[in-house]
């Protein structure tokens, strides 16, 4: 410490020398000379024994302070000749591993092999027991540091750290991003305070049980003292930004500690480490991305022979495109996990979930699945998630942490990020798209502009598959308008013939009757029977024509307008007569079908007031009667009858016994140009409109046409109902 | 000399009937009055083999009864309007009466049946109703005369 040079003559007689120092024990040494060596700030000093008893002379003591003079400059060059050893290794290591691979990065497997050789080398420099290199994979497991490789030969229970200072003497480093050293961990309890000085609040675990396994690989006895368990540990850096750590511990030879040059040169392997590392992971990422872009090219070509496919179909389903199209996404964006599509329901202004991909959509009971899948997100006004203000504003979205953002509304507990694209094609706004990552995997940058790719693919999917829907269904709505419009033109066509068919057909027979009476010279059978038969058929003609042309009105729209006379008792009563005679004429008599007017029951009408068109009530009644004759059975007898109704209003009725009116069918009966299957089935003639007339005649009236279903006895009964006024 | 007719209306019918037996003496004629009863009597339509049938073409399909028999599918399509081309297919598929002639005898026009009139076979003819039934009782005697040689 004096710095002086010592000559001890003898080792026992001189009080200044430790007796109890090994050497001095195990050997036979007599005399000994100490000279001083100076190192930088570090002080030493060589020590020379002799075993016989003759003291240094003074030539002697001169060449060893000569050679203590040279040992610092020796020591100098050996420590840097090992220095630039290692670093010219790692770099050789670094220089053959790029060359195995000059155009991808190495597969994660020959990393490791990689590493283990510089961990191998940064050992056998440092003569240490475990050297170990803990590495951030921030494509895999961002914020976990993991075992890269070590050669520690024990048991190694802690391979995963994170950024804590909580985690041992790696945590602190990491958390930190500063080297550590540390003398000797054996006395890291003792020490503690004076190594809490410059570590603040760091703690040590050996997690690798030094303190029990480091005397069996340096083969000690269990009395021979430990060397220091050493230890330093560097950051693993690329500029500010921590990768990982390489930490040492426990020299296996003297001088058993690492000094700060140890430390200094640790650091630099880190920056090699730190430098390759990165690279290879920008490499990979880079890697990743191509492979995405790749991937989606790939993927949206085959996705647009799935679109071309579908929309050639018949009505092309556009949630079979999403589900595809999800599962394009899942594939190109790593770590999308749970996706969905949100289109907007124009009616309710929301968003809701038309399709989903991931199993976590169906986790849970049955009731969380519904109301998850039936979750609405309203995006009009101040948006209230992040999907309506995704939608309103028309641009992507990342929610980087779910837990940070305010727009966040929770539909998976698990999610921890999410991207959320707009589906939209130019202005036009569909909904968006979700993408959904748990765990700790950050999405790829890339992936956001894959997203937002995607989301522009969805919003042209939905716009041709919505658009192509509307043209099928009109094309559909057009095809069946036509065939309608076929119809309604083949129903005009018949109507025309058949009104046609009504009209000549008795004028015909009327005419051909008129040439008969001519001919006929006496007044016979025959005569009265074609006269009876011309009335008849004059009759049928006049009401056919009237038919007609108020057919021709109520189908313009135009109103019926009554030329309202009093109705006389004796008129109505012979009209009804006439009407029945002129039905039974014209019907077969085969069918003994007779027509009975009651007429005792018309005498009320001396007692009312009732206006009528005469026309338009004998072609109401007429109607009535000729329906009657059309469908009722062989041998039954139409009653004609009038009176007053329980709210004294006048009535003309005609009951018959024929095919069934049901319930069901009365309101349809007055439809213009409906007929019940059986009505149709037993007429030659007309289309339907007979009770469509008598119901706008009777409204025109004031009045009302009143059909009662067919009781059990087969008995239909139809009313006209005429206002009126008592006297 | 045998006619059917086939005709709906009472009143036409018995004026056809009342005239032919006038006009042709040693007439039979037969009356069918709906496509119901053609097609259940055509086995004995083939069996009585009428020299003519004289045909309406609109044509109810039965009368009102009780246990009235709904017609098949094709009638219900087609309706009334061209029961008595119906019928006359039926003639014409059966080789029993395909050679039946037929005069189709009706107020609808030619143009009416234009399309239907260009298919019609050579045993078919078609006759406008008339006031005068002197071209139906022409036509008749025509053709039971040809069908004679």
């Amino acid at each position: 410490m004096k710095q002086q040079t010592i000559s001890v003559k003898d080792v026992r007689q001189d009080q200044r020398v430790f007796m109890k120092h090994p050497v001095l024990q195990r050997t036979p040494v007599k005399t000994f000379c100490s000279v001083p060596v100076n190192f930088r700030d570090t002080k030493g000093a060589v020590n020379v024994y002799r075993n016989a008893s003759v003291p240094f002379g003074e030539r002697e003591i001169a060449r060893v302070e000569e050679l203590a003079s040279l040992i610092p400059t020796l020591y100098q060059t050996i420590r840097d000749k090992v220095s630039l050893g290692l670093i010219q290794s790692i770099n050789e290591t670094l220089h053959q591993a790029e060359l195995l691979a000059p155009d991808a990065p190495l597969p994660k497997e020959e990393i490791r092999k990689v590493f283990q050789a510089i961990c191998d080398s940064v050992s056998l420099t440092f003569q240490c027991i475990e050297t170990s290199i803990f590495l951030e994979d921030r494509l895999e497991a961002p914020g976990t540091f993991d075992l890269m490789t070590t050669t520690w030969r024990g048991p190694f229970r802690k391979k995963t750290y994170q950024r804590s200072p909580r985690q041992g003497l790696t945590g602190w480093v990491l958390s930190h991003s500063t080297p550590v050293r540390i003398f000797d961990l054996a006395h890291f309890e003792q020490d503690k305070k004076v190594i809490h000085k410059e570590y603040p609040g760091i703690t040590w675990k050996d997690s690798l049980e030094f303190k029990l396994r480091v005397r069996d690989f340096l083969r000690l006895n269990s009395d021979e003292e430990l060397p220091p368990l050493s230890f330093m540990a560097a950051p693993i850096l690329m500029g500010e930004k921590v990768l990982g750590v390489i930490r040492c511990c426990t020299a296996k030879k003297g001088p058993y500690y690492f000094a700060e040059r140890e430390l200094g040169l640790l650091k630099l392997v880190a920056a090699q480490i730190g430098q390759y590392w990165n690279n290879w992971l920008t490499r990979r990422e880079m890697q990743q991305e191509n492979e995405s872009w790749r991937a989606l090219v790939e993927s949206v070509n085959r996705l647009n022979r799935f679109v071309h496919n579908e929309l050639t179909r018949e009505m092309p389903d556009e949630l079979r495109i999403f589900d595809e199209a999800l599962r394009v996404t899942s594939r190109v964006i790593r770590g999308a996990e749970i996706i969905d599509v949100r289109l907007l329901d124009e009616k309710t202004h929301e968003l809701y979930v038309a399709k989903t991909y991931g199993k976590a959509w169906d986790d849970g009971s049955e009731e969380e699945i519904q109301k998850r899948r039936q979750r609405r997100f309203p995006v009009r006004g101040k948006p209230g998630s992040a999907g309506a203000y995704v939608f309103q504003t028309g641009r992507l979205y990342v929610l980087y942490d779910v837990h940070q953002d305010h727009y966040y509304s929770e539909t998976f507990p698990g999610t921890e990020r999410m991207l959320i694209a707009p589906i939209s094609v130019e202005e036009e706004k569909f909904g968006v798209l979700d993408i959904r990552g748990t765990g700790g995997r950050n999405f790829p940058k890339h992936a956001e502009a894959i997203a937002e790719l995607l989301g522009q693919q969805l919003g042209l999917y939905h716009y041709l598959a919505t658009t192509i829907r509307r043209l099928r269904r009109a094309e559909a709505e057009l095809s069946k308008n036509i065939v309608v419009l076929e119809k309604v033109r083949e129903r005009q066509t018949q109507a025309f013939q058949d009104l046609g068919h009504q009209v000549k057909s008795p004028i015909i027979q009327a005419h051909a009757r008129v040439q008969a009476i001519l001919r006929d010279e006496v007044f016979d059978e025959r005569l009265r029977s074609n006269l009876q038969a011309l009335h008849s058929l004059c009759g049928k003609a006049k009401r056919v024509a009237m038919s007609t042309g108020l057919f021709a009105k109520l189908a313009h729209e135009e109103p019926i307008q009554p030329n309202l006379k009093r109705l006389h008792h004796d008129y109505l009563v012979r009209m009804l007569i006439e009407a029945a005679a002129n039905n039974e004429l014209m019907t077969d008599p085969r069918h003994n079908i007779t027509f009975h007017v009651d007429q005792a029951s018309f005498d009320v009408l001396r007692t009312i007031e009732i206006n009528v068109d005469y026309d338009l009530a004998e072609q109401a009644i007429t109607n009535l009667l000729d329906n009657a004759g059309k469908y009722s059975f062989p041998r039954t007898r139409v009653d004609i009858y009038g009176g007053l109704t329980e709210t004294e209003q006048f009535h003309v009725s005609v009951v018959s016994e024929g095919l069934p009116i049901h319930s069901s069918e009365v309101g349809r009966c007055v439809e213009r140009g409906w007929r019940g299957d059986l009505a149709e089935a037993t007429t030659g003639e007309g289309s339907g409109i007979g009770l469509w007339i008598v119901d706008n005649v009777m409204k025109a009236h004031g009045g009302e046409l009143i059909i009662i279903p067919t009781t059990v006895e087969n008995l239909t009964k139809v009313k006209l109902i005429f206002p009126g006024s008592k006297e | 000399m045998k006619v059917l007719v086939v005709e709906d209306d009472y009143l036409q019918a018995d004026w056809i009937q009342r005239n032919l037996e006038r006009a042709l003496p040693g007439i039979t004629i037969y009356y069918i009055n709906t496509e119901l009863e053609f097609r259940s009597r055509l086995d004995y339509i083939a069996g009585a083999t009428p020299d003519v049938i004289v045909m309406d073409i609109m044509l109810r399909w039965a009368n009102p009864d009780p246990n009235l028999q709904l017609p098949p599918e094709e009638v219900k399509e087609g309706g009334f309007y061209r029961a008595g081309l119906r019928c006359q297919k039926l003639l014409a598929n059966d080789e029993r009466t395909k050679d039946i002639p037929v005069i189709f005898y009706t107020v609808l026009e030619p143009y009416d049946l234009e399309s239907e009139l260009q298919q019609l076979s050579g045993n078919i003819t078609y006759l406008r109703k008339e006031s005068d039934l002197t071209s139906l009782i022409y036509r008749i005697r025509d053709l039971t005369q040809r069908g004679k040689q």
